[in-house]
Parts: structure tokens; sequence; C-alpha cells
């Protein structure tokens, strides 16, 4: 495939995702979008912007990320006058590490639900609309990812998440993220694939599965993207 | 000073009918003479100036110098006088310099003072229609002969009935320009007629209207008769004017009382300014206050001119009660007999006035008696087409719009319908920017509100709890914590004050937060169990404004304070701590 056909693919995927945006984009603050930073979600980002300048924009601030995803947040949100909302877990992390030691190590599951899931549940529960930059191709457990669902949190209420980007390839945000020139998150290259906290964040174990340096290993989603999985 | 042409006027007939004529028994029978206040409204070029004019120039309500300086100028025939250029000139004589939406024309005759409230013939006639109107006893409504009945004089009748203004005199004017047409005259009747019959139904308010043909230009029929419609065998405009029975008698009303000012010139003495809005008092009547709902008994009634023993609406009053109660400005006193319904969701009809359509869910200031809260416009039931009376459904109203609407407030307010008092059921609503008037209100539902102001006036018992807290405030307790100038935290401490938030403030500079930070903690927690929205503020010299409240922080630029302050006012709404425009009942 020449570069020129891979452009004009690109630039046909990204016409669709803008179609399907508009439609649900009021401008009203009902939608927000969830970006970790990384590739897909800034792209998202980007496009979701075009049509709403003030949309929310919800960082999960566990506290444990990388000193560069903090400094490209920091960069991506005065360049772009993001509306950008950082959501706090209940403890910092000194009171967490002071009561349960670290966490991260002995039980990521229960670290990941208090840094994580609990403060987006939370948050995501005030917006009808819920846009993520989720991809398929991103792991196994995401192969059966819809691009539109109906998703309950745990006290019942129902949220219409959206992940326009399901059926995208790596490549093609690649090459998307290229053609809009949204500058990229500096740990892509130095051989990260997927980026998450610091701790539990590795190169790619798989050069096959990009989210294989997650977790090292022991588990593959936080808990977020699993539907009723996080328990009271 | 000069008494100009209708006192001077009125002296010499006097002294020439009775020949023991005193000038003090002159000027005591000016004073008992009655009052009709009376509004005008037209479309452009339906001759309303020059019907005023006429008015005031066959009633001798203007002085010499003034019909001189006209004469011989305006668009009229030669020889004649432009009667519109009068009253635009007096018009332009009371605008030099500030703006007025309504221009008040007096004049009197022999038998009666009138006040006209003249609201000009351009776009914005909604707004002086109804703040003009809502005071009038009797409106004069204009239709050019020449043009028959316009959508104009429809929306001015509507409004008029809305504001229960009984009498409506409509002037069939310019009927010179149609050669003194009977039938014509007669056709307009019979078609405006019917519409105030239908506007009566749509409204609910009885309209009684009386038609008469004229023509301000050639002064047929608005002080004297007319030589040209001997066929018309009614009274001229003035004598109609003169024969409506006078203002509305509001003393048999249940008394209300919108309490100004709080008198406590020393200990001894603790009195409650106002104006009586309806009704009568005495001495020994049982009150209550609201919307808190305590009972007193009333123990004077005290003026400049010493104690009275009844007082009866519209005086201006301090009364004094037989107990100490908490009472502020904005509080109304009722009787205790026939109270006011204490509501933090009305319905009323509505008249939008303001060039920016109405937008639900936005917060506007609502004005009522003497006290302004914020409300939000929850709902429109419907918009009512002024062309054919129909309700339809709508999203908005705009400028000149009518409609029914449903209304949060966040702060109780004792209010009636506007059908049993025009005073303590009107109401307007401003911008909370501009502070402009952009729509008036008439009360025509409220439901009782059962939290903390109950209007039953039985104390409730038991813990206060955070729903009634919250219910009053306006708010939930909850903690914002912000770090950043102390010029900027201060802005938004103050507008989260200004739209009624109850904040308490820690300055972790302080002392002794700034030794002992595990205080910090402790109050906080206190003070959001107790309701407050407490703003832990750690100052910085300059750099962003950071926010947090329940687990959201944001970073906003320190150098747009109003879209920091808009921003922070959306997290504490995300935060459940101010209420969402949405909701309405607090749930917890």
């Amino acid at each position: 495939m020449s570069i020129f056909e891979i452009n004009s693919q690109v630039s046909a995927k990204l016409d669709e995702v803008r179609a399907v945006l508009a439609r649900e984009v009021t401008g009203k603050g009902d939608v927000c979008l969830t970006c970790s930073f990384q590739a897909e979600d800034v792209l998202l980002t980007k496009l979701a912007l075009e049509l709403d300048a003030k949309i929310p924009v919800l960082f999960l601030e566990t506290g444990y990320h990388f000193k560069e995803t903090y400094e490209y947040r920091d960069r991506i949100a005065r360049e772009w006058h993001l509306n950008l909302i950082n959501l706090l877990p209940e403890k910092s992390v000194s009171e967490q590490e002071a009561e349960y030691g670290l966490l991260y190590q002995s039980a990521p599951d229960q670290c990941c639900k208090m840094r994580k899931v609990e403060p987006l549940f939370k948050a995501v529960a005030g917006y009808r609309v819920w846009l993520t930059g989720l991809r398929r191709e991103q792991a196994k457990s995401r192969a059966a990812l819809e691009e539109s669902a109906l998703f309950t949190l745990p006290g019942g209420r129902q949220v219409l998440k959206l992940a326009p980007l399901a059926a995208w390839t790596t490549r093609d945000v690649w090459y998307a993220c290229e053609e809009l020139s949204i500058p990229l998150l500096p740990l892509y290259a130095r051989g990260y694939s997927s980026i998450g906290c610091e701790p539990c964040t590795s190169l790619p174990l798989d050069p096959n599965d990009p989210r294989s340096g997650r977790w090292a290993g022991r588990k593959v989603e936080c808990g977020i993207h699993i539907e009723g999985a996080p328990a009271q | 000073m000069n008494k100009g042409q209708g006192l001077e006027a009125w002296l010499a007939v006097a002294e020439k009918m009775n020949p023991g004529f005193e000038i003090e028994d002159f000027l005591r029978q000016e004073r008992e003479k009655d009052l009709l206040r009376f509004s005008t409204a037209g479309s452009v070029d339906d001759g309303k100036s020059t019907l005023i004019g006429r008015l005031l120039y066959d009633t001798q309500s203007v002085y010499e110098d003034q019909v001189r300086s006209i004469e011989g100028k305006g668009t009229t025939a030669p020889g004649q006088i432009d009667f519109a250029l009068l009253t635009d000139g007096l018009r332009a004589e009371r605008e030099q310099g500030i703006t007025i939406d309504v221009a008040y024309r007096y004049f009197s005759t022999a038998r009666r003072k009138f006040i006209i409230a003249d609201t000009p013939g351009h776009e914005q006639y909604t707004r002086n229609m109804a703040t003009g109107a809502s005071t009038a006893d009797a409106a004069v409504v204009l239709i050019d002969a020449s043009k028959g009945v316009l959508i104009q004089s429809r929306r001015h009748a509507y409004i008029a009935s809305l504001l229960r203004v009984r009498h409506v005199l409509v002037a069939v004017n310019k009927m010179d320009l149609i050669g003194y047409d009977e039938q014509r005259f007669r056709e307009i009747e019979r078609d405006f007629s019917a519409v105030l019959e239908e506007i009566a139904a749509d409204t609910g308010n009885p309209v009684e209207a009386a038609f008469v043909p004229v023509s301000a230009l050639m002064g047929d029929n608005i002080v004297h008769g007319s030589d040209a419609m001997s066929w018309y065998e009614g009274a001229s405009l003035l004598e109609l004017l003169e024969r409506l029975p006078s203002s509305v008698d509001t003393r048999n009303e249940a008394f209300r009382f919108p309490v100004q000012r709080v008198l406590r010139p020393d200990a001894t003495f603790r009195g409650f300014a106002g104006q009586i809005a309806s009704g009568t008092v005495r001495p020994g009547d049982e009150i209550t206050v609201l919307p808190s709902g305590r009972g007193a008994a009333v123990e004077r009634i005290v003026t400049r001119d010493g104690d009275l023993a009844e007082a009866n609406a519209p005086l201006s009053v301090t009364l004094v009660l037989n107990r100490e109660l908490d009472i502020s400005r904005g509080d109304l006193i009722v009787a205790s007999h026939a109270p006011a319904t204490v509501a933090k969701s009305l319905k009323a009809a509505l008249v939008w006035m303001d060039q920016k359509p109405l937008a639900l869910n936005r917060r506007y200031l609502l004005k009522h008696t003497s006290q302004t809260t914020p409300a939000f416009l929850t709902a429109i039931e419907h918009r009512t087409d002024i062309g054919t009376l129909a309700h339809e459904a709508a999203e908005t109203l705009e400028m000149n719009g009518i409609g029914v609407v449903t209304l949060d407030l966040l702060r109780p307010v004792a209010v009636d319908i506007y059908g049993e008092n025009r005073s303590t059921g009107a109401f307007i609503l401003m911008d909370t920017e501009s502070n402009a008037t952009v729509a008036a209100g008439m009360v025509t539902g409220a439901r009782s509100h059962t939290g903390s102001g109950d209007s039953s006036g039985t104390a409730l018992t038991g813990p206060v709890t955070a729903r009634e807290r919250a219910v009053r405030w306006g708010h939930r307790g909850g903690l914002l914590e912000l770090s950043g100038t102390k010029e900027l935290i201060d802005r938004v401490e103050r507008s989260l004050f200004s739209i009624g938030a109850v904040t308490a403030r820690i300055n972790t500079g302080d002392e002794p937060f700034k030794t002992r930070p595990s205080l910090v903690e402790m109050v906080v927690k206190q003070n959001v169990r107790s309701g407050f929205l407490v703003l832990v503020a750690a100052p910085l010299e300059s750099g962003r404004l950071i926010a947090r409240a329940e687990g959201q922080e944001i970073s906003l630029n320190a150098n747009n304070a109003d879209e920091a302050i808009a921003s922070i006012r959306g997290l504490l709404t995300r935060a459940g701590i101010l209420r969402a425009t949405d909701s309405v009942d607090w749930e917890i």
C-alpha cells in the first residue's frame, strides 16, 4: 500500500469518527472524555475539541504516573486550552503507602481500584456520554469491544460509552496523529507501547502484544473497562 | 414655582363659580380628588403621541411656551398643532441624561387627577407595558382605524388582561382618515370585542372594555365631543376616564407587609419599616413572619406623625411587635389568619422583555417585593401565540413572548397568586450579570415548601438535618480547596457568596493552621457537616489557580477570573455541592 493510499484511508476513517462525535457531542457539558494521554486518547481529544472546545477531559491522577506523562499532559493542556479535570483518589500516595504499603506490588487490583476505578466511576456518573480511545487490537480482553454500548456503573446508573476508534489499528493511530500534527508522549520513542502508572509499566514482554508490559504480565486490565468487575 | 396653565385656569374658573373661593379650600379639594393611573401603549404611527398631546393640551396641562415652541413645526397642515411634537418634546426633556422606560405624565380635571404611564411605541413596548401597566387601573389601547386590529393591539390587550388591568378603553384613532365612517368603527368594535373575550377566557381575568371613535389630530372625542361623528352617542375618552371606578381598593385584601429595613436606633426600640402592599393593620393584630413562620402581635404602628390606630395600603409605616423575632429585609409580615404561601417552586405567566431569549436552567435573579433570590427556569409549559391565542410547546421565549413557565428558587419566598394579590403575586426576573430586567412574571401557582420555612407556622422539632440546611442555603456542605493568588481566591469566594452560598474560609497560612496543619481537617469536617461551603485556601504569590473538590482537580488560567469562576462553579455542581440546575429537589 502506498503512503498516498494509507493517507486517504486514514482521512476517511477520521471523517467517520468525526461523524460519530458530531452526533453525540452537544457542547452542553453532558459528554466527557477520558484521556490517559496515550496516542489514541490524545487523537480522540483532538477530534472532540473540534466540536466542543470545552469538553471535560478526565485524567486519572493516580499520583504514580511517569514524570514524562505529567509534563506531556501539562503541555497539551496548555497548548490546546483543555478543560482538564484531574480525578483524585480518596487517599494521597503517601497516605495509601503509610496505611497499606506498596499495594501495586502486594495487591495491584486493590491499588487500581482505589486509584483508578473508583474515582473514574464516580466522575463518569455525572455525564450522559463517556468517550474513550479504546481499541479492539490493544488486547485480547478488548477484542469484543463495541463502538457504542450502555455501560452500567456500580450504582446502577447507565452511561453511553463510546469507543469511536474501536476498529482502528495501531498503524491507523500513528498515521492519523501524524496527519493532524499531534505531538506524542515521548515514552513511545523509548519503546513503550502501552503506558500507565510508572511502577506497573515496563517495556512490552511480547512484541506482538502491546499491553504485555502492563502489570509485569500479572494482569491486563485495571478494571475500568470490565463491566461489573469492581466489587464494593 | 409656575403652577402652569391647568392650575391657573382652574383657579380662575373656581373663583368665578364661587365668589367666596379660598385658596386653602381649593388646595384641600385638589388633594382629596382621587387618582386614576392608566397606561397607554401603541404601535409606531398609530397616533399615541398625538393622543396624549391632545389630552394634555385640551385639559390645559401644558405650558404656553411649550405650545409656542412647536407651533408651525411638524408634519400637520398649516394652522394645526402637531401634538405628537408636544408629547415627544416632553419625553425628550425627561430623557436627557437618563434612560426612561416609562415616562409618567400628570394632569388633572375638575373631577380627578390622572397619571399616564406613557409607554413609547417602539419595539421594546412589552417591557414598558408590563412595568407601566402593572400599577395601572386602566389601559388605553389604540387601534388605527385605517389599519384595523393589528397584532400589537392584541398584545397590548393581552398583557393588560394578564396584569389584571380590568378596564380597557379602546381608542379607535384616525377616524378622520376614513371619513368618520361609523360602519368601519362598528366592525372594529365587533372584531376586537371578540378578541377581548377570547383573551379574558385565556388569562382568566375579566376585561371590561369601552370603545371610542376618536381623532387625536382633530380633537374628536378626546376631551370634547365630535360634530363629525354625531352617530356616536357615547362619552369622550376623557369623560370615560373620569367615570371609571378609582384605584383598586386593597384595604380588604389580606395584610401583606414586605420588610424593607430593620430599625434599631437604640436598645429599647426595634421596628420594621416598609410599605403596606395590601390590606389593613391595627395594633393587636396577630401576624406571622414568612418564611420563618414565627408569630407575634402588632404592638404599635409608628409613623413620622405619631402612632396610628389603623393603617392601610399603600402607606409606609414602621411596625413594632410584642415579641423579639429574628426578622430581616426581604421577610414578609402577613396576617396570621391569611398567610401567604412559602414556596421554592413557582408556576407563573411570564412576559419576556429581553433581546436575549429565555434560557432554561440558566440562573436569573428573581426580585419579589423587597427581596432578591437566584432562580432557574425549569420548564416552559406553553407559549401563547398572540395571533391565535393557541398554546404551543416551546423551548424558549423570544423578546415580547408570553408563556407559562415553572421556576425553582434557591431560597424560599412568600408569595400569593397574582389573581389574589397584585403586589405579592408579581415579580421581575433580572440578568445576573447586567441586572437588566428580562421578564415580568405573575404567579399562577406556588408549591408549598415543606422545608425549614413551613408556612403553617409550626416549628419543626429534632436536630437540623443536612437536607434542611441544603434547602435553605441552596447548597450542600462541601470542601473546595484552592491554591492561587489571594486576590483570585477572594474573587472566587465573593462570587459564591453573591449567589447565596454560606462560605467558611480557612487560610492554611494563618495561625493556628500554619503550625498545626492537622487542625484543618478537623475544622473542615465540622463545618462541612454543618452545611457550610468550606474554602481551604493556600495562597500563592502568582501562577495558576488550582481548585479541588470531591476528588476532581482543575487548573485554571489566573488571567481570566470570570472563566475561572465559571469553571469552579461547574466543578462544585459536578461534585454535587452546588445544586445542578436541572434537578428539582435535593436527594440527600
